[in-house]
């Protein structure tokens, strides 16, 4: 049997069932691999999901009994209707975790479904940190006035969903047999990327407070009578500390001070943050 | 992937090296991926198995994805002077380093994917 073959079957019985008008063919697949045959059958209509089943289920059994390996996926594409926060989460026990709760609303042709996304605290404490609000890391509670916005928390979880949903193939995310997700650290590190300039002027600050330069960074700035905590006075200092790909002394476009100006605010307020957070873990003799 | 660097005044050479890096960056970190995903060894070795079994894990797109990146690998390593001289750049060093800069920008989002899931799936182990 080849992959032409099999899809011909599937498709012959998908279209005497009525079930072709919702097949999305550019997610559909069917491969050879070698040892068997996989098809994955996605639809545009969650509603069609258990007749489909049936019918791949069928062919299966059939080609089974040819001694044909057959592993399928069949699945529907979703989307994010609407979101709402539900508000702190809570254990199966009805006690409270360090978690923040919302609902979600998924469709899928005329089928909808709600999901819960939980926010871990470690998650929170890291869109506290990217949004500047150091006074507000580490604290237990979330308050609508003066931590990450609620608007913010629903536009995290709704990227956070779609990129759950973005996966095909044997991973994809089921969100009837799996209507709860946590949303860690690692995915708000994921789905809020600091910029390129940012990256690189926090990767200087390190090698210029770092092990290696910080005694001659310090001497620098005693010789020229800056301190170290004028923060905008250091800051062209930083242009010879590019690192990773822009070795020292190798020609580089722009300055530390171009590359920060050109930052958003935000970017500039938790870059300045994160400057005085390395000076504070300068001993003291040194500085 | 951080070493493979296009700059605003990268020459040719620069920026064939970034693109085939990108790729094998890109490459490699599916390995690992699939790797958690228990993959056999003898199914993510070579490109084209490995390809195959990201569209059966992940899905077509992100095979067609991979693939349409392999493709420009091997024509930023071995297409001389093709790739470069011909429709579209045709010769001009700016187009060409230009598309290349999305290209890459490309391969980046799709590599930070890959190592977000491979960091999450060693979290949760």
């Amino acid at each position: 049997m080849r992959t032409a073959e099999l899809e011909t079957v599937l498709m012959d019985r998908l279209k005497s069932a009525g079930l072709v008008a919702v097949l999305n063919e550019e997610k559909s697949q069917f491969l050879d691999l070698s040892d068997g045959f996989f098809a994955e059958i996605v639809l545009n209509d969650g509603s069609k999901l258990a007749a489909t089943d049936q019918i791949v289920r069928n062919v299966k059994e059939e080609l089974k009994e040819k001694g044909v390996q057959l592993d399928s996926v069949v699945r529907a594409v979703w989307s994010v209707k609407g979101i709402q926060f539900i508000g702190p989460a809570r254990g199966v026990s009805g006690g409270l975790k360090a978690a923040l709760e919302f609902e979600a609303i998924l469709e899928s042709g005329s089928r909808e479904c709600s999901v819960s996304v939980e926010v871990s605290l470690a998650a929170l404490n890291k869109l506290r940190e990217k949004f500047a609000l150091s006074e507000r890391v580490g604290s237990p509670a979330w308050v609508r006035e003066g931590d990450v916005h609620e608007e913010t928390l629903k536009k995290l979880v709704r990227e956070f969903l779609d990129f759950q949903l973005s996966s095909g193939g044997t991973s994809y995310w089921d969100p009837i047999r799996f209507p709860k997700l946590e949303l860690k650290e690692t995915a708000v590190s994921y789905l809020m990327q600091d910029s390129k300039g940012f990256k690189q002027l926090q990767a200087a600050i390190d090698d210029f407070l770092g092990n290696y330069a910080m005694e001659y960074s310090l001497r620098d700035l005693a010789s020229r009578n800056v301190r170290i905590r004028d923060f905008e006075r250091v800051l062209p200092d930083l242009s010879s500390h590019f690192g990773g790909a822009y070795k020292r002394g190798d020609q580089f476009a722009t300055s530390a001070v171009t590359l920060y100006q050109a930052l958003g605010n935000l970017e500039r307020k938790r870059l300045q943050q994160y400057y005085f957070q390395k000076v504070a873990e300068i001993p003291e003799q040194l500085k | 992937m951080a070493t493979a660097v296009i700059r605003d005044y990268s020459n040719e050479f620069e920026i064939r090296n970034a693109l085939s890096r990108s790729y094998y960056a890109l490459f490699h970190v599916c390995h690992a991926w699939l790797a958690m995903q228990n993959v056999p060894s003898n199914r993510r070795k070579q490109h084209e198995t490995l390809i195959r079994e990201i569209r059966v894990r992940k899905g077509k797109e992100s095979g067609d994805r991979l693939d349409g990146f392999r493709v420009l690998r091997k024509r930023a390593d071995y297409d001389e002077p093709e790739f470069f001289e011909a429709t579209p750049f045709g010769g001009d060093l700016d187009k060409f380093r230009l598309s290349a800069m999305r290209d890459q920008d490309r391969m980046t989002a799709e590599f930070d994917s890959y190592v977000s899931e491979l960091e999450s799936l060693s979290g949760s182990r």
